[in-house]
């Protein structure tokens, strides 16, 4: 008897419990404490809010139609670093009619927290973000409804060198829906694109709103876009003749038998009395690997070309071609077993036994120096060797290391661990870096 | 499709702007209801003094505090209490400083049957708390202090004195979750003194 009491006593107070807890609403912002943390960490300086990729600046849109704005910041150093736009504390609100200050309109926009602006009535809205203490500029987006009219522009460089790849996007006119006005200019992210000879370059796109064109061959190259059924007159690029030669590194290319190979390409440029060397243009020549070769092939698609693949023991020949300049390298497939192993060592910033390349962020760049053996030998240096190269293989927003006139140079980004890659002699090693505020 | 009403749209409005008014009347109701219920019941009171855990960032503080609450046992080894904690000290994390600035609510607790004069015990409720960090950033100092409201959790144990009737002493976990990105917890020692 005195069970079933206290079962019913206990059932009662859960009941009681039940609509006490649904009341419970969790709330609270944490960001603003986060952010200060995130703030301090990353010296964040100043931010700004930029349009979406392939848009102009002076944002116009049609009410009803979604974007996702941009946002870029800088560190105490003025350096760019990398932000997450997500999350954030974004606001919109209707800008002021300086002619009608005191008339009240319909909420021209709305935008969530992942700075996704939606776009609701016609009228001037200005978005603002802030990270802890940071707040951005004023963005202006103009609502206003109009439909595509023509193709107006075409933006981007007049000129280019060959495999030397160059930014373009276009704008057009749109037109009130009633044809009053004289509309505007808005950009053209999804415009489709093309060149008239193809044996004078290419391009290809739009990522982001972006297209990009690379010239391989002497001459004028004729890139037009189109959106809608209509075209834009062609815009003229004007290749010049500054290439003088291609490199592919490494200088001894090797590889086991099952592994694959990163070959990049480099090209010796001459501008009037200037030279250039060592820029990379992997991505932008043409692969080819020996024709009937049974030993290896090489990737031309994006994103991993001159990236060698091996079949069978054996020797063949790579080329790497802009247009007809052209390099080739002999590559080394040798069986398993045969690696050869790594010689390399760096010079550690701290004796500490521990090996990590430390730097600071408020410090800056600084050089990090390698040699062969097994121990840093400032005899044996090989820094700024030819045939050393640096790589980011972990952290690219942490750090950046120069591979063409300061070998070895690195620049911290932000506050964190990255790893860089020094290759030589086919031989590679993985330095731990570690950036402090 | 059903229309919203308009008593439910009411109750919203209502619940947004003064939840925490509602939700201690709920407290006060549900207090009332059960003393009118049952004429018998012990009241309680205690002092705790605790070291919180706030992680965020990866930075873990340990601010110190001081917790009071009181309450009524409407049902055996069930009571209703209130409670308030206030800072004692701050913890610190290279330029940063955070505290629990103060913290009140109500919950419900659930005890076991004594033991030997132990007892272990579990608190479930609301809570609306403030948290205060200080930071030396390359803007300078700075100083954000933000209120959040969420479940109060808690676990312990309690062992009665033998020599002052009604005196137990307790150890406690509690646990503030507002799902805000922010780990609120401590660990407490404490002295209860119970009235029959």
């Amino acid at each position: 008897m005195s069970s079933i009491i206290l079962k019913t006593k206990t059932a009662s107070a859960l009941t009681l419990l039940g609509p006490l807890l649904f009341l419970i609403a969790c709330s609270g912002d944490g960001r603003g404490l986060l952010e200060e943390v995130e703030v301090s960490n990353l010296r964040l300086k100043s931010l700004e809010i930029g349009p979406p990729a392939g848009l102009l600046a002076d944002l116009i849109v049609n009410p009803g139609t979604q974007h996702t704005l941009t946002l870029t910041a800088k560190n105490q150093a003025d350096l760019p670093i990398t932000v997450d736009s997500t999350n954030r504390r974004w606001s919109v609100r209707n800008a002021i009619d300086t002619q009608n200050p005191t008339v009240v309109r319909p909420t021209v926009a709305r935008i969530d927290e992942n700075g996704n602006f939606f776009a609701l009535a016609e009228g001037d809205a200005v978005v603002t973000v802030r990270i802890g203490g940071i707040g951005s500029n004023q963005f202006v987006i103009t609502v206003e409804d109009a439909v595509f009219d023509s193709i107006e522009q075409i933006i981007g460089a007049d000129s280019m060198e060959r495999c030397l790849p160059q930014s373009y996007t276009a704008k057009g006119r749109y037109l009130p829906r009633d044809g009053s006005g004289e509309g505007s200019l808005r950009g053209l992210p999804n415009a489709s694109w093309a060149v008239v000879d193809s044996n004078l370059g290419s391009v290809s796109g739009p990522i982001d709103g972006v297209a990009t064109a690379t010239g391989v061959n002497v001459g004028s190259l004729e890139l037009v876009a189109s959106f809608e059924g209509k075209v834009s007159a062609p815009k003229s690029i004007a290749i010049e003749d500054t290439l003088r030669e291609i490199n592919i590194g490494p200088e001894t290319a090797a590889l086991v038998i099952g592994d694959t190979l990163n070959l990049i390409a480099t090209g010796k440029y001459m501008k009037g009395d200037i030279e250039r060397n060592n820029i990379v243009i992997t991505e932008s020549v043409q692969w080819l690997a020996e024709e009937n070769n049974s030993v290896l092939r090489v990737s031309n698609e994006a994103k991993t070309k001159g990236v060698v693949s091996s079949l069978t023991v054996g020797n063949a020949f790579v080329t790497a071609a802009c247009g007809n300049v052209l390099q080739q390298r002999t590559v080394v497939v040798s069986a398993a077993g045969s690696t050869v192993t790594t010689g390399l060592s760096f010079q550690d910033s701290l004796d500490d036994g521990e090996d990590i390349f430390v730097m600071s962020l408020a410090r800056g760049p600084s050089q990090v120096n390698l040699s062969t053996g097994t121990g840093y030998d400032a005899d044996a240096d090989i820094t700024t060797n030819d045939g050393t190269d640096w790589s980011v293989l972990n952290g690219a927003d942490i750090v950046s290391v120069n591979n063409a006139a300061i070998k070895g140079l690195i620049t911290p980004l932000s506050v964190g661990t990255a790893t860089v890659r020094a290759t030589y002699n086919n031989q590679l090693l993985d330095i731990e870096v570690r950036v402090l505020p | 499709m059903s229309k919203s009403r308009p008593w439910v749209l009411s109750l919203s409005v209502c619940l947004k702007f003064w939840g925490l008014a509602l939700r201690l009347i709920v407290a006060l109701v549900l207090v009332l209801v059960s003393v009118h219920a049952h004429s018998a019941v012990s009241v309680y009171g205690e002092a705790q003094l605790g070291a919180g855990g706030v992680r965020h960032s990866n930075l873990d503080f340990y601010p110190g505090f001081g917790s009071f609450s009181g309450g009524i046992f409407v049902f055996d080894n069930i009571g209703i209490e209130a409670f308030v904690d206030t800072s004692l000290s701050d913890g610190e994390q290279g330029d940063f400083k955070l505290g629990i600035e103060n913290a009140a609510g109500v919950a419900v607790r659930f005890q076991s049957p004594s033991q030997r004069s132990l007892q272990a015990y579990v608190l479930l409720g609301y809570v609306d708390f403030t948290l205060r960090q200080e930071g030396v950033t390359a803007l300078g100092e700075r100083f954000v202090k933000q209120p959040f409201e969420g479940i109060r959790f808690s676990v312990g144990v309690h062992q009665r004195l033998k020599k002052v009737q009604g005196l137990l002493f307790g150890v406690e976990y509690r646990n503030y979750y507002a799902d805000s990105g922010i780990t609120v917890d401590g660990l407490s020692v404490g002295l209860r003194f119970e009235l029959k």
